[in-house]
């Protein structure tokens, strides 16, 4: 299979770790913002120490959330099958549902990463604060981007769904901005 | 000694094995020619096979390893065919 369409295959992961990455990015340039950093490079800094943070989080959050399904997928097989526990250890079935957990948790880890890398891409080529203004309304777009996408795979309504996402997003910065004031 | 050139197993494997994937393993067997795989039985979580395998010189050992490796078990030996 075409790696790309591999990767839509896992769109609950792929969806999780932009939507991760893009709430993330939006928080890293709220507090930057709200500290008074003016140096992009300072900001880009932060955000690729969270942008690991995060990847490795998603890495192993869902890497072990998959690995204990993938035990509970082969139990379920043995029991059907009539076989003893762990006869199924070992085999291509199982090498299959390993490969499918790493796969998952490399997308959800990658797409997070990514997600914050372009989100913060901004601060490499415009000053402050036109680079908080562009960096923010890319948090956004990939955030409406989701929710159309999103719609798309079940069919819904993309603007309802885009909209939905964009007010999670504008929840997280007002929720920075008001904590700014504690 | 007779060569063992064709045999027909019934074999029950976790529906998450894709019938393919299970082609892919058998062809490898040395000495297999041909497979041909029918599925005659599933469930839930299991589907039972009907598995024809025919080639120069089958080793039956190797063939059961193979499904074995691959998540499946032969529940039993439908058909065999020996030539000299």
């Amino acid at each position: 299979m075409n790696p790309l369409k591999k990767v839509l295959t896992y769109s609950r992961y792929l969806t999780l770790g932009m939507m991760d990455a893009s709430l993330t990015s939006l928080s890293v340039i709220s507090a930057t913002y709200l500290a008074g950093i003016t140096s992009g490079i300072e900001v880009i800094r932060l955000a690729l120490s969270v942008g690991v943070g995060i990847s490795a989080s998603n890495f192993s959050g869902a890497y072990l959330a998959e690995e204990t399904e993938t035990i509970k997928e082969r139990i379920k097989f043995e029991r059907a099958m009539g076989l003893k526990q762990g006869q199924l250890r070992h085999t291509l079935m199982e090498h299959k549902l390993k490969r499918r957990a790493r796969e998952r948790a490399l997308v959800n880890s990658v797409s997070a990463f990514l997600g914050i890398t372009v989100a913060t891409l901004p601060f490499w080529f415009f000053p402050a604060p036109y680079s908080y203004y562009y960096a923010g309304l890319i948090a956004i777009s990939i955030m409406a981007l989701l929710g159309v996408y999103l719609a798309k795979i079940v069919n819904r309504n993309v603007i309802k769904s885009a909209v939905k996402v964009v007010v999670i997003a504008l929840i997280v910065v007002v929720l920075n901005f008001a904590l700014s004031n504690i | 000694m007779l060569k063992l050139k064709e045999i027909t197993l019934e074999i029950l494997k976790p529906s998450d094995l894709q019938i393919i994937e299970l082609l892919h393993a058998l062809e490898k067997v040395a000495g297999v020619k041909k497979v041909e795989i029918t599925l005659t039985d599933f469930e839930k979580s299991t589907e039972t096979l009907k598995v024809s395998i025919s080639g120069a010189s089958l080793d039956f050992e190797r063939v059961s390893e193979v499904v074995a490796h691959s998540g499946g078990i032969i529940q039993t030996v439908q058909h065999i065919v020996g030539e000299r």
